[in-house]
């Protein structure tokens, strides 16, 4: 399924995405393409990459080069698939009943709900917020468990 | 003395009767009744008027006849010049001045004096003075033509009388018939066809110039098909001619046709006459005509293969309830007589056509590309002639040869509708019939534009026509086609088109339903310095606000009428009266109360009360403004 949707294994392939990407919300999705969970968050996303194509561009990061643990680092991905979320260069929040703000972790469970988080994410952007609200429901919204390492 | 079996006679009541077997026409008896008829109109005025066109009729004819002289004659037509109404009717007065005119010059003139001074000029004048000049008009118009005067001319009448005898009485029995049919129809009608007899009514097959064409046609029938290629000087063509005389000859066959059909319905109508209904083709009713004869059993008859099945069943059904009886056997000797002239001139159709048809590529060859030579053919043969076919639009020739559909009883079969000749072609056959209508339509313009082609010689070859077969072709291959794939589209940007606002009253009213009550917008205002009101007291609760404190310039905040309250009201009251399964079966509308007794209890009062306590109880409902000014 990853063969359908952009893989960047380079810092610079990043580093240029993210700056490039003017006015469209950037989904970069941190994952092995040979997770399983991981398997089930690419098919979703190579269906709906045609249909939010106006105002989103998808792409996959792999977790396993060398290169992108700088961003592994900085991010705090442990579980995987964690998608992140870019407008114009900004890092999008979105508050989804979990503990981490920062990230999407795991995969959807319908093609409408991503759809439906991207759209939401790119009108809080498009008002100028840095964090929006989940619409979807909870018994929608992946559950997992952040283990602190100290506690 | 002639010979007639009737005899006309004037009765007290100013009615024409006829009275049988009276011997001959006896000159004085009718003068005798003149004598008496005249003076009898004069003095009922008002007879005259309502039986005007008989008596009118009667006059001139005796006046004819010189029964009556021309004193006389004048005399009774001034009568009825002034006192009929009817009389100045266009169709009267004209044929009595064109009688007149031919029999009695002066007298015609003073005729025209008389109608000049009497008043009907716009009726009569311009059609009997039409090739008058200007002169005679006037002198008529001074005046009139003045010979003895009219009592001198009775007297002088009297003598003459019996110097009449000699004149010819001797009109025969025809004239006679004539008269009673006249008679009983309308004066003005000239042409009444005798229906007594067919050649009378339908003279084409014994013209000359229909045996001309027919022999020509058989000969060049056996010829074969005789292709000169000429192409340049195609007028002079002898067969050019003839083909033409055939387009002319084809139409003319029709409408004879339609008149013997005609002749034969009326002659059939007394055996069968609900058959002109069932049966509307001429050809098939002549031949249904001709099998059944004068059969009173339709089951003895085999109708087979003249009609389709189902028809046939209606007819023997019809046939079984008719209200007609058998006719004589002269009538029906004619009526078959008839029958079979309509199929023999049906026969010479199809061989003109024929002929017509093996000529049609010389003749037409674009247009017989299109369509083939017989629908083309057939086509010129109801056009009449290769240059009406040309002018007609191309609306008119898709419709050429539609035939009307009998549906009997409560059939729903829908023919096809709108499609005449154009039906038989290969093209229309070969098309799928979702695409039928759109290709008749293409095909009868196509047609249409080669015809025109054809009617000026411009495309001798025909390469015309199959170029626009080609186009005919290709256009239907087209309209096959499936549709293009769907290609999915992206989902536009969210929010980037504003939502369309609608507005309006509907809008309008919906939203009252939700709107803020004046109540509440009081209850939301406080006043300045005043502590507010609130439900439970000492500022805990929800607050007033302006409800219900003095100075608020409203005198009582009385619950408005809340329009979503009363719908709901409504949807309430409507469910509780049509649920009718949960109410007990005891209720009754009737209750018992010890101060009135019986008091019916209307159960729509509780669900008024609802509505009715929101009304407005200051104003009254019932009294009105006593003194209106208007500004």
């Amino acid at each position: 399924m990853s063969y359908l949707l952009r893989t960047l294994t380079k810092k610079e392939d990043v580093d240029s995405i993210i700056r490039d990407t003017i006015d469209k919300l950037l989904v970069l999705r941190f994952g092995r393409s040979s997770d399983s969970v991981c398997l089930q968050l690419d098919d979703i996303l190579s269906k709906s990459e045609q249909d939010v194509s106006k105002f989103a561009s998808i792409a996959l990061v792999d977790v396993d080069s060398e290169e992108n643990q700088v961003y592994l680092k900085y991010f705090d991905i442990t579980l995987i698939p964690s998608t992140v979320f870019f407008f114009n260069a900004h890092h999008m929040k979105m508050d989804s009943g979990s503990a981490d703000h920062t990230k999407w972790v795991g995969a959807f469970h319908r093609k409408q709900d991503f759809i439906d988080v991207v759209e939401e994410i790119f009108r809080g952007a498009m008002k100028g917020k840095l964090i929006v609200k989940c619409p979807l429901p909870p018994e929608r919204i992946p559950k997992f468990q952040l283990l602190f390492k100290d506690v | 003395m002639s010979k007639g079996s009737m005899v006309h006679q004037v009765s007290v009541n100013g009615r024409l009767t006829i009275d049988e077997d009276k011997g001959s026409i006896d000159e004085d008896e009718v003068t005798t009744g003149l004598k008496v008829g005249i003076p009898l109109f004069s003095f009922n005025r008002s007879l005259v008027t309502r039986s005007a066109p008989v008596w009118l009729y009667f006059l001139v004819f005796s006046r004819y006849h010189f029964f009556v002289s021309q004193s006389q004659f004048l005399l009774a037509a001034q009568l009825g010049v002034e006192d009929s109404a009817v009389f100045r009717s266009t169709s009267a007065a004209r044929w009595l001045g064109q009688f007149m005119l031919t029999a009695n010059p002066i007298g015609f003139l003073n005729f025209v004096a008389l109608c000049l001074d009497a008043g009907p000029l716009a009726h009569f004048l311009p059609v009997a003075t039409r090739n008058w000049p200007t002169p005679a008009i006037s002198i008529c118009s001074q005046g009139r033509f003045t010979t003895a005067s009219l009592e001198d001319s009775f007297l002088a009448d009297l003598e003459d009388l019996s110097d009449n005898d000699n004149e010819n009485l001797d009109e025969d029995t025809g004239d006679a018939e004539h008269m009673e049919d006249d008679v009983n129809g309308d004066l003005a009608d000239i042409e009444a066809l005798n229906y007594d007899d067919l050649d009378s009514v339908s003279k084409l097959q014994k013209t000359q110039r229909y045996t001309e064409i027919m022999q020509k046609v058989e000969e060049a029938l056996e010829k074969g098909s005789n292709i000169s290629n000429q192409g340049m000087v195609l007028e002079d063509d002898p067969e050019y001619q003839l083909i033409v005389d055939c387009n002319t000859l084809s139409v003319d066959i029709e409408n004879e046709i339609v008149i013997i059909h005609n002749f034969i319905r009326d002659k059939y109508r007394l055996k069968f006459p609900e058959l002109e209904s069932l049966v509307h083709h001429p050809i098939d009713y002549a031949r249904v005509v001709k099998k059944i004869g004068n059969e009173v059993d339709l089951t003895l008859v085999d109708l087979e293969g003249l009609l389709p099945s189902a028809v046939i069943m209606v007819v023997s059904v019809t046939a079984s309830t008719t209200s007609g009886k058998p006719l004589p056997q002269d009538i029906l000797q004619k009526t078959i007589e008839a029958c079979d002239r309509a199929l023999t001139l049906d026969a010479s159709k199809k061989k003109v056509l024929d002929f017509v048809e093996s000529r049609m590529g010389y003749i037409a060859p674009n247009l017989s590309a299109i369509v083939g030579s017989a629908v083309a053919a057939k086509l010129m043969g109801t056009a009449g002639g290769l240059t009406s076919l040309a002018k007609m639009p191309a609306c008119n020739v898709q419709l050429l040869g539609t035939k009307k559909k009998n549906l009997a009883g409560f059939s729903t079969a829908t023919s096809q509708f709108r499609v005449g000749y154009i039906e038989q072609t290969e093209i229309f056959q070969t098309t799928p019939p979702a695409l039928k209508m759109r290709a008749c339509r293409l095909v009868a313009a196509k047609s249409t534009l080669a015809a025109r082609v054809d009617s000026i010689r411009g495309d001798p070859s025909g390469k015309q026509g199959r170029a626009y077969r080609e186009e005919i072709h290709k256009k239907i291959e087209k309209w096959q086609e499936p549709p293009p794939a769907k290609q999915p589209k992206p989902l536009p940007v969210p929010d980037s088109e504003p939502k369309k606002k609608r507005g309006g009253r509907r809008l309008r009213k919906m939203k009252e339903r939700y709107a803020i009550t004046d109540m509440r917008k009081l209850a939301n205002r406080m006043q300045f310095g005043v502590p507010e009101e609130s439900s439970l007291g000492d500022g805990l609760g929800e607050g007033y606000g302006m409800l219900g404190q003095a100075g608020n310039g409203k005198l009582r905040v009385s619950v408005g009428q809340s329009k979503l309250a009363a719908k709901v009201a409504k949807k309430f009251k409507d469910k509780q009266y049509s649920s009718g399964g949960a109410t007990s079966g005891l209720t009754s509308s009737l209750a018992f109360t010890p101060v009135q007794g019986i008091d019916l209890i209307d159960p729509q009062a509780d669900a008024n009360r609802l509505g009715s306590g929101t009304q407005s109880t200051y104003f009254s409902e019932t009294g009105t403004f006593s003194k209106i000014k208007r500004t």
